[in-house]
């Protein structure tokens, strides 16, 4: 099979889990739901308390229509995602995931929306409507249990960039000469303003809930600016290489991340997808265990652990780090033996 | 930035360090408004001691490709890019050198002579 058919089976059956399958369910259960208005009251309970009595009341037809508007809505979203990550023709397991998690979260909410519509089917007073505690926790299975499918129904299919990852010749060191790589990578542009965006839209989501009175809102901005704060780490990085190895350093100070050379089997330079290979920026562990500190899309320096896991940063002038890590690596077995 | 020393060489260790940072400018990895490793960072990386990379900074500084501050540490300035727009004539002048089995203190000099 040539690269460009394995990439069109990835894809055909990503888009037949991931789209296909969410927009049926979607419309079954809104047809069902559809089915069942004329038999519900024409104020439903839409939320239910900790306790189990329902506490939060709408009309019934709000009910179908949200369940269309987040079953289409995520569908999209995910498809979305998906053909914005691999345009360059690159797949990777998590591209998997993310259609396994797309088919999963629509099962989980259009199941869910349409149980507690027609269990409340029959009922005078939506108050009276039965606890919401069985039907979470079916749909929450069927949820795993249609991601665990929709992950087995896609091939295992990991596609590189057009330059796949390249090992390079060692530096040229004396014996005696000690050399240090120092370089930061900053996080683009694009991906800063999407990681800003989300953080002011969480914020403002908690000004709205304290303007209408929701107990809810200081959650909401204590995780609004837990978020901020754990952004704001991400956005720059400090790279080393020298005897001691690989460093990778917030320039905030922490987090940081070290591989000593002893660690190190091989070391090569690479170009990262960040979509397809780590499913978006920042410090991230891929499906396949790799580790990732991935500010950006393009050059970045990779090295295989001793237990044979990845750990890949994007920095610019990454073959000159690994041409050093090469020549340290080498100076450091002959010193061994 | 590639940064490297070797003690057993004839030049002192800061005018190496010196050296390294101003190929690294030639070379393009150090532009204009890069903040260079701080002298700590690079003292423990080489193992040398942080006068030593400190004394360099300041002849970097004292060539204007470096800006001293306090709190920001060394900065390169506007300086360090006509040495990246002289890469690769320097490559190609090195090259012919080499292949007339010239020695690098024989070209140094003559380029010298030659700018009088």
């Amino acid at each position: 099979m040539t690269r460009s058919d394995e990439f069109r089976t990835a894809r055909r059956r990503f888009l037949l889990v991931a789209a296909l399958a969410p927009v049926l369910v979607t419309i079954v259960g809104v047809a069902l739901m559809l089915a069942w208005l004329p038999e519900v009251p024409s104020t439903i309970a839409t939320h239910w308390s900790g306790g189990g009595a329902p506490d939060g009341f709408a009309p019934a037809w709000t009910a179908p229509l949200g369940a269309a508007l987040l079953g289409l809505g995520l569908t999209a979203l995910f498809v979305g995602i998906m053909f914005g990550g691999t345009r360059d023709g690159r797949w990777g397991p998590m591209m998997r995931l993310l259609g396994a998690f797309s088919l999963g979260t629509t099962v989980l909410l259009v199941v869910l929306l349409t149980w507690s519509l027609g269990m409340q089917r029959g009922l005078d007073d939506p108050a009276e409507a039965p606890g919401i505690g069985v039907p979470l926790l079916v749909s929450a299975g069927l949820a795993v249990l249609s991601g665990v499918v929709a992950w087995f129904a896609q091939p295992r299919t990991t596609l590189a960039g057009p330059h796949a990852s390249e090992s390079v010749a060692p530096l040229e060191l004396n014996p005696n000469e000690r050399a240090v790589w120092v370089r930061t990578t900053t996080m683009s542009r694009a991906a800063m303003i999407a990681i800003g965006a989300g953080v002011a839209g969480l914020a403002i989501g908690s000004i709205v809930a304290a303007a209408v009175g929701s107990p809810a809102w200081w959650i909401l901005l204590a995780t609004s600016l837990l978020l901020a704060a754990l952004a704001a780490t991400t956005f720059v990085f400090r790279v080393r290489v020298d005897e001691r190895g690989l460093e990778v350093r917030s320039s905030i100070g922490a987090p940081w991340f070290r591989v000593p050379l002893a660690q190190m089997r091989q070391v090569s330079v690479t170009d990262v997808n960040p979509t397809a290979e780590f499913g978006g920026w920042g410090i991230r562990l891929a499906p396949d265990g790799a580790f990732g500190v991935v500010l950006r899309s393009g050059e970045a320096l990779q090295l295989v652990r001793e237990n044979g896991r990845r750990f890949v940063v994007t920095v610019d002038d990454a073959a000159t780090a690994a041409a050093l890590l090469e020549a340290l690596s080498a100076r450091a077995r002959e010193a061994r033996h | 930035m590639l940064i490297r020393v070797d003690p057993s060489s004839e030049t002192p260790i800061f005018a190496q360090v010196a050296a390294s940072v101003r190929a690294d400018a030639a070379a393009g990895r150090l532009r204009s408004g890069d903040r260079l490793p701080s002298a700590r960072e690079v003292a423990a990386s080489l193992g040398v001691n942080l006068h030593t990379v400190l004394r360099a900074y300041q002849l970097l500084r004292d060539e204007g490709l470096v800006d001293m501050r306090r709190g920001r540490g060394a900065v390169a300035t506007d300086a360090v890019e006509p040495l990246a727009r002289l890469h690769h004539d320097i490559e190609a002048l090195v090259a012919r050198a080499r292949t007339l089995a010239l020695s690098p203190d024989a070209l140094a000099a003559l380029v010298k002579e030659t700018y009088r």
